[in-house]
């Protein structure tokens, strides 16, 4: 139950893109397409929760001090696999990700979650937290990408990562000239995530207040059971 | 002896935000009308309509955008529409737009307007930057390809900023540019293609005395701008030796030119002057206005933009807020800041207009433009 929580967490209320708003260079930069989405959801999910889980195994072999150039290590030294796996697989997502893919190793969700999760738990837990938190960065980013290449390009189309001639499929929603270029601009972008994150919060808020108010009830429930306990001794 | 008490304040001045905008309407609807006339019998019937299906796309989806924020914060429909001004925004948003521009460039843009630009920062009086300019940046970032099949010949804005670089240096070339737009007459006339209201300087600056006389806006930031545009443009006149044309010397011709072509007489009037977005303290408009001057300057004669008004008046509406801070001060302390405040603009302005003067080339030789140049949009050439 614990773990589900934990896998859960990263999803939504702790969502790192929109509720922790971590990673964010990258976010902006890469959104402008599902397929860099993806490409750079699928990266960031397997180097979180391949560092995790070996920052976790290690982590009481590794003194405190010198912490932050061991972490650094081994999550550089995953980027770089991963890296080149995707300059050898998929050379058009490596050209259209660019400088993105090695910025991963500075990405905050990956060095956050080292620090704030992996350092203190167990195995199994922190790879359950790299895949959830993994998993929201690749909602947050499939959403924003959504919005960005409809409203910019009017298509909705996706093509094959290792071969890039051929098209998943294509989908035109707007016509040409109703298009909005604008959000294919950095200016979309922050427009869009502004959106998304203040739609989140909107959405957490709710949540919250309906949990206190549901508090509240059974509180003034309990008082009242007690009361009527009371009366009838 | 009888005391009358009353709840603060005591002093309340006559005009009620109210009457403030029901006279910028009148006074940016006469203007309007003006440019539909001109358009209905230089052009023809079709560009007259299309003017006026602008303004009413632009209205009706302000009011939607009002009427849906309204409902979804539970308020008063009717109430929330004529106490929000959104019109004000629509109408000043249209007149900045060229004719050839697409009624659909028009309804996004004003969507961006009054939702992003006005009802997320919470609705009429909480928005930092100016709507209208807002919705004008916006048609500039995603529509500046889009056209109709109206279009006009290449504006004088335009082309002054594209074949002249803002910098006809002798008699021929400014004639061959006179030319072009059909004199002087024509340019305070506003009898050339260009922004739907900007155009008509000589009609503009009748409605701004109106609305000084009637205090809707403050005299100030106007004067203060187009001042301090003379006064730049002189200097670089001076600087760079511009010639005179049919004996009016060059720092005054040239500084007219400035002030005449272009959108800044109907920036400083309609747009400098929000109330909501220009700082409250007297000597800081001042400042406010002179900063925007030289940007505006500095933009049309070195920026890749034909036009730097309205991202002059972007721009210094994210400095109302420290402008505001800085004069927040005891009388005393704060007329000798904003003094300070003042000369620091005034000697920023110098160095602008010297920086401009040695590094932009004068344009020597007259050009000959094709006045039918039906097939080049203008949407992208007028930046207001």
């Amino acid at each position: 139950m614990n773990r589900m929580q934990n896998f859960k967490n990263g999803l939504i209320k702790d969502n790192p893109v929109f509720g922790l708003y971590l990673g964010l260079c990258s976010t902006l930069a890469i959104t402008t397409s599902i397929n860099n989405a993806i490409g750079m959801g699928v990266a960031v999910i397997a180097v979180l929760i391949l560092s995790n889980m070996i920052i976790s195994a290690i982590r009481k072999l590794v003194p405190d001090d010198i912490r932050i150039p061991v972490y650094i290590v081994i999550i550089a030294t995953l980027v770089k696999i991963i890296q080149m796996l995707i300059q050898a697989y998929a050379p058009a997502l490596n050209s259209s990700l660019g400088v993105f893919i090695p910025l991963i190793v500075v990405n905050c969700i990956i060095l956050g979650r080292a620090e704030a999760f992996a350092s203190k738990n167990g195995v199994l837990d922190s790879a359950l937290d790299g895949l959830g938190m993994g998993l929201g960065y690749l909602l947050a980013v499939l959403a924003m990408s959504l919005i960005r290449q409809i409203l910019s390009t009017g298509v909705l189309s996706m093509t094959n990562p290792f071969d890039e001639a051929q098209v998943l499929f294509s989908l035109r929603l707007i016509p040409d000239s109703y298009t909005i270029s604008m959000f294919s601009a950095p200016l979309g972008a922050f427009m869009t995530f502004a959106f998304l994150a203040a739609a989140l919060t909107a959405y957490k808020n709710n949540i919250h207040k309906k949990e206190e108010e549901a508090a509240k009830a059974a509180k003034i429930e309990a008082a009242k059971a007690a009361k009527a306990a009371k009366e009838a001794a | 002896m009888k005391f009358a008490f009353h709840v603060s304040p005591n002093l309340q001045s006559k005009h009620s935000t109210q009457m403030i905008m029901r006279d910028l309407t009148i006074g940016l609807l006469i203007v309007f009308a003006a440019s539909v006339i001109y358009y209905f019998t230089a052009w023809g019937a079709a560009y007259g309509l299309q003017a006026l299906l602008l303004l009413v796309c632009s209205l009706i989806t302000t009011f939607v955008c009002e009427a849906v924020f309204a409902k979804v914060k539970k308020q008063d429909i009717k109430s929330t529409i004529t106490h929000s001004f959104g019109w004000v925004t629509s109408i000043i948003l249209v007149m900045m737009c060229p004719i050839s521009i697409p009624p659909y460039a028009v309804i996004v843009a004003t969507f961006f307007a009054i939702a992003i630009g006005r009802l997320v920062f919470g609705g009429f009086g909480f928005n930092i930057f100016n709507p209208a300019a807002v919705g004008r940046a916006v048609i500039f970032a995603s529509f500046s390809g889009a056209t109709t099949n109206l279009v006009t010949s290449a504006t004088p804005t335009g082309v002054l900023a594209s074949t002249f670089s803002w910098m006809p240096g002798t008699e021929a070339a400014l004639q061959s540019y006179l030319d072009y737009c059909g004199g002087w007459g024509s340019l305070l006339l506003g009898t050339y293609p260009g922004a739907i209201g900007e155009t008509f300087s000589l009609l503009i600056i009748l409605v701004g005395i109106f609305l000084v006389v009637r205090k809707v806006i403050d005299w100030r930031i106007p004067v203060f701008y187009l001042g301090t545009i003379f006064v730049i443009t002189f200097v670089i006149a001076l600087l760079e030796g511009v010639e005179s044309y049919h004996g009016i010397p060059g720092w005054l011709w040239y500084p007219a030119l400035h002030l005449l072509t272009g959108g800044v007489i109907f920036g400083g009037v309609f747009m400098l002057t929000d109330p909501v977005t220009a700082p409250t303290v007297p000597s800081g408009r001042i400042f406010f206005a002179m900063c925007a001057a030289a940007l505006t300057v500095l933009i049309r004669l070195k920026g890749n933009l034909p036009e730097g008004c309205l991202y002059s008046i972007l721009i210094m509406n994210t400095f109302t807020p420290m402008i505001e801070s800085a004069l927040d001060r005891p009388q005393l302390e704060q007329m000798k800041k904003a003094w300070i405040m003042i000369g620091c603009a005034a000697v920023l302005s110098l160095c602008v207009s010297f920086y401009a003067a040695t590094t932009v080339r004068r344009v020597n030789a007259p050009r000959t433009i094709e006045k039918t140049a039906l097939a080049s949009p203008a949407v992208f050439e007028e930046v207001l």
